[in-house]
């Protein structure tokens, strides 16, 4: 993947102290640093401008332990989510969250930069999920957070500082995961209507569980895995289910004669090979095709918000295509790439109505061509600025990890 | 009084300019209450307690504070068993008890919005009949608040399934030491790191919480509720150890052992036969569709290793009785010993049944009587040690049992507190579980929140201006 990062060379250490020599070297002269995984987030967050050096896991890509049947297992950064999910799965095992392109995105990147999909709902972020890391902080200082065991209250839940900060205040070398014993089958339940706001708020009271609430709008939804292309102009309203198959199809027909008291009609339900798929749509969303350059903004807003958002930004543009975690208040939003200009006014607007909704916007990603600022990818600071400059300052006080792309 | 703090008198002019006189105490009688909380062995008086009723006046009472130097520790409802509301350096006692309403419930968004001092029952009653609850439910939960279970990240028997409170806090707001409101969440920011995360489990050090938006979770439909006997108990580890390697994760999985169940049995008389070696408490909840399938599978695992009596609650009245003996367990041992203390400890689940053992060892090494009630699907024990706290030399061999008990649970690859927090109960244990270099990074993050270490004095990071830990005990 070509890299967007101002790389003047890149090294790839073997271990944590290695990593700790590096930066620690690196800070005394200034040099910034700049961890690469599998590049899936390059184009996530500030674009740095200072020439730096590259950081490489991939000779710390390895298993460090996985007790099977602690239901935890602790990995190097450099391992792919992908294998990851194939170690795990060998032992009826997995990390239930979304996590686009998995076959190159690394652990540790994945934490560092803390993706969310449909799963979110019911099964939670990545967040919930860390139970331990080892981090290189900006003076090359090495320590761990947390431990091995699921339930820990000793001390500051450190690891929850570093999920999710984009490397900004240390570098993760090692992540301890909970995972959770895979579910026996999956499927959804899918409708298109005029108005989703209807199904969203049958759904508040709904019998069933599901794992995954989502509307979706736009050329990128126009068909479904294993059905033909329909009217992409209405909105689609799926939910998913996954558990012992008893379980699932309980909730598949309950949620069909709830939604049909509702009012709706044209549902199906998509399972096996073909849930397989969406699921796998669903999870790619956000990521960039290749050849195909697109923006995504998120926007955050609270659960009952998200149906108006959604027929808001329907009506804005056909071309646009949009994901919404309605459980969770995610919207995102994908236009194909353009001009410059273009996608800066894209921003702009989706940033104008997260304003309106009192809510935030986020840019998940731009064409390469295009460098924002950290203002301009995560937006005018919150409440815990003030914080986040201090955390940087103690944990980074050279400014050299990954300058530019998240704190500012 | 062993205060260190200057109090001039008019800090407390101040004080009661911001709350008027009955929104504070400082008459040495009403202060004696708040000298400790439930670890009762350390105790210290404060210099004033304050009752604020909003987030301004709780921001305002931390600006006078904090620009006089006069340390400030957050209660509620003082069921810390570490010793987290501890005045260690007298100071002032920041009460939450008066800030205790339910603000909002919007069941369309799956969240409600509570003050911190809304105890954790009072959030549920709020709820009854919503189809919704509040999932975490620590076994205080009559009487600890919402706040209290934020800070303390509270568990409780159903993290097996459900987490602990902080996988069920979707936004706060708080006040810092400095007297400055944030607000993290409820919104999606990925731009903004997870503070939050990190004031979760922070035992009022960081901040102190004024608003919290929580999660709430639909009620199953249906349940299936067992109590299984076993003649031993490695033989019921080693049952529930097979239950999550199978991939069962019920909601619940607890383990008493024939110390506890006798003194629950002398106590309340649920019919329990004294030689039975171990009990099991085992709840799934769920959709009906699949509970049969899952508890014939629980079942058999359980006969796999030897259980002696299996039960099931037949409705839901039966449930509520089976629960009982549980939930009855730590008061029944009031009638075993005048003093006790319950301890908490966590091992890799799979390393239970050796832990178990290991506290066998110990009461018999230090002749103390310890009986034992675990969280067991997640690997979290609470030993209970028994004695006399009149008996000098039998609270140093409490003590000294805790310690290695807690010294096993490291060596076991756990940690020396799954729920209860560090306070100032397990400070000098911190340097045993984390290296010196990881207790530098949280004693930075203290640092970033509370500069002038004005809030939560003495707890949870060693070596804060000088205080290490806390011996303090009222009286000159």
């Amino acid at each position: 993947m070509e890299s967007v990062l101002p790389l003047s060379e890149t090294h790839s250490p073997e271990s944590t102290d290695a990593t700790a020599q590096i930066v620690r070297a690196a800070a005394g002269a200034g040099t910034p640093v700049y961890p690469v995984g599998g590049g899936t987030a390059s184009n996530y967050g500030g674009r740095p401008t200072r020439e730096g050096i590259g950081l490489s896991f991939d000779r710390q890509n390895g298993l460090v332990d996985y007790p099977t049947r602690d239901l935890t297992i602790t990995v190097e950064s450099g391992m792919t989510v992908a294998e990851l999910q194939r170690l795990t799965a060998k032992e009826g095992q997995r990390l239930p969250v979304d996590i686009p392109q998995a076959a190159v995105a690394t652990v540790g990147g994945a934490v560092a930069a803390a993706p969310a999909g449909p799963r979110r709902f019911a099964c939670g972020t990545l967040r919930d999920y860390v139970l331990g890391l080892d981090v290189v902080d900006g003076t090359g200082n090495v320590f761990s957070t947390g431990g091995r065991v699921v339930k820990n209250a000793a001390g500051y839940d450190l690891s929850r500082l570093f999920t999710g900060s984009l490397g900004s205040l240390g570098i993760i070398t090692k992540v301890t995961l909970m995972v959770k014993p895979i579910p026996e089958i999956w499927g959804f339940h899918a409708c298109r209507c005029d108005r989703p706001e209807r199904l969203l708020e049958c759904l508040a009271g709904t019998r069933s569980l599901p794992c995954a609430l989502e509307v979706l709008s736009g050329p990128a939804w126009s068909s479904l895995p294993g059905r033909p292309s329909d009217d992409s102009r209405r909105p689609l309203v799926l939910v998913g289910f996954e558990g012992p198959e008893a379980e699932v199809g309980w909730m598949l027909d309950t949620i069909e004669a709830e939604w049909a008291s509702a009012g709706a009609s044209e549902c199906v339900n998509i399972l096996g090979e073909d849930a397989d798929a969406l699921w796998t749509r669903l999870c790619e969303f956000p990521a960039p095709t290749p050849g195909e350059p697109t923006a995504v903004v998120e926007i955050g807003v609270l659960p009952n918000q998200v149906a108006e958002l959604v027929e808001t930004l329907r009506r804005s543009s056909e071309s646009h295509s949009i994901q919404a975690h309605a459980g969770n208040g995610v919207v995102r939003v994908r236009r194909p790439g353009g001009a410059e200009s273009e996608i800066r006014q894209f921003i702009a607007a989706a940033r104008r109505l997260a304003a309106e909704a009192r809510g935030r916007a986020t840019v998940l990603s731009v064409p390469p061509e295009i460098a924002l600022s950290a203002e301009e990818a995560f937006g005018p600071v919150g409440s815990g600025f003030a914080l986040m400059r201090r955390l940087k300052e103690r944990f980074d006080p050279k400014d050299i990890l990954n300058p530019g792309r998240m704190v500012y | 009084m062993a205060s260190v703090a200057t109090f001039s008198p008019d800090v407390l002019r101040d004080l009661r300019a911001v709350l008027g006189s009955d929104g504070i105490l400082s008459d040495p009688a009403d202060l004696l209450v708040y000298e400790c909380d439930g670890f009762t062995i350390q105790k210290n008086v404060p210099q004033a307690v304050v009752f604020p009723r909003t987030t301004d006046e709780v921001s305002r009472i931390m600006k006078i504070c904090s620009s006089r130097g006069v340390p400030v520790v957050p209660r509620a409802a003082g069921t810390s068993l570490a010793g987290g509301c501890l005045p260690v350096d007298g100071g002032v006692v920041l009460m939450t008890t008066r800030m205790r309403n339910v603000l909002d419930i919007n069941l369309r968004d799956r969240m409600a919005v509570v003050e911190p001092g809304v105890p954790n029952v009072q959030l549920g009653r709020a709820l009854a009949g919503s189809g919704f609850h509040f999932a975490p439910d620590p076994s205080s939960q009559g009487a600890s608040t919402i706040g209290g279970n934020v800070a303390t990240n509270a568990g409780g028997p159903h993290t097996l399934k459900y987490g602990v409170t902080g996988n069920h806090v979707l936004g706060v707001e708080a006040v810092l030491p400095d007297g400055e409101v944030v607000q993290l969440g409820p919104v999606s920011n990925p731009g903004e790191m997870d503070l939050l995360g990190v004031l979760v489990g922070s035992e009022g050090t960081l901040a102190i919480i004024t608003k919290i938006w929580v999660k709430l979770t639909p009620n199953p439909q249906a349940y299936r509720t067992l109590r299984v006997m076993f003649d031993t108990v490695d033989a019921a580890g080693e049952a529930i150890s097979d239950i999550i390697g199978e991939g069962i994760i019920p909601a619940a999985m607890e383990l008493m052992d024939q110390g506890i169940i006798r003194a629950v049995e002398q106590a309340f008389h649920f019919g329990f036969p004294l030689d039975v070696g171990a009990m099991a408490v085992i709840e799934l909840d769920g959709v009906e569709a699949d509970l049969d399938e899952q508890c014939s599978r629980i079942v058999e695992l359980c006969e796999k290793h030897g259980a002696t009596e299996i039960l099931f609650a037949a409705d839901a009245e039966e449930r509520i009785l089976l629960w009982k003996c549980r939930k009855l367990a730590v008061g029944a041992v009031g009638r075993l010993a005048p003093s006790y203390c319950i301890q908490d400890g966590v091992v890799p689940r799979t390393k239970l049944p050796r832990i178990i053992r290991k506290v066998a060892e110990l009461s018999k090494k230090y002749d103390i009587g310890i009986v034992n009630v675990a969280h067991a699907g997640d690997g979290n024990v609470h030993p209970i040690l028994l004695f006399d706290e009149r008996d000098i030399e039998q609270v140093g061999r409490v003590l000294e049992a805790g310690r290695e008990l807690l010294e096993e649970c490291i060596a076991c690859g756990g940690s020396i507190t799954a729920e209860h927090g560090i306070g100032v109960e397990k400070i000098e244990l911190m340097p045993r579980l984390f290296q010196p270099r990881d207790l530098a990074a949280m004693a930075a993050v203290r640092d970033v929140f509370n500069p002038k270490g004005i809030l939560g004095r003495g707890k949870v990071v060693p070596g804060q201006n000088g205080v290490i830990g806390a011996g303090l005990h009222a009286g000159a």
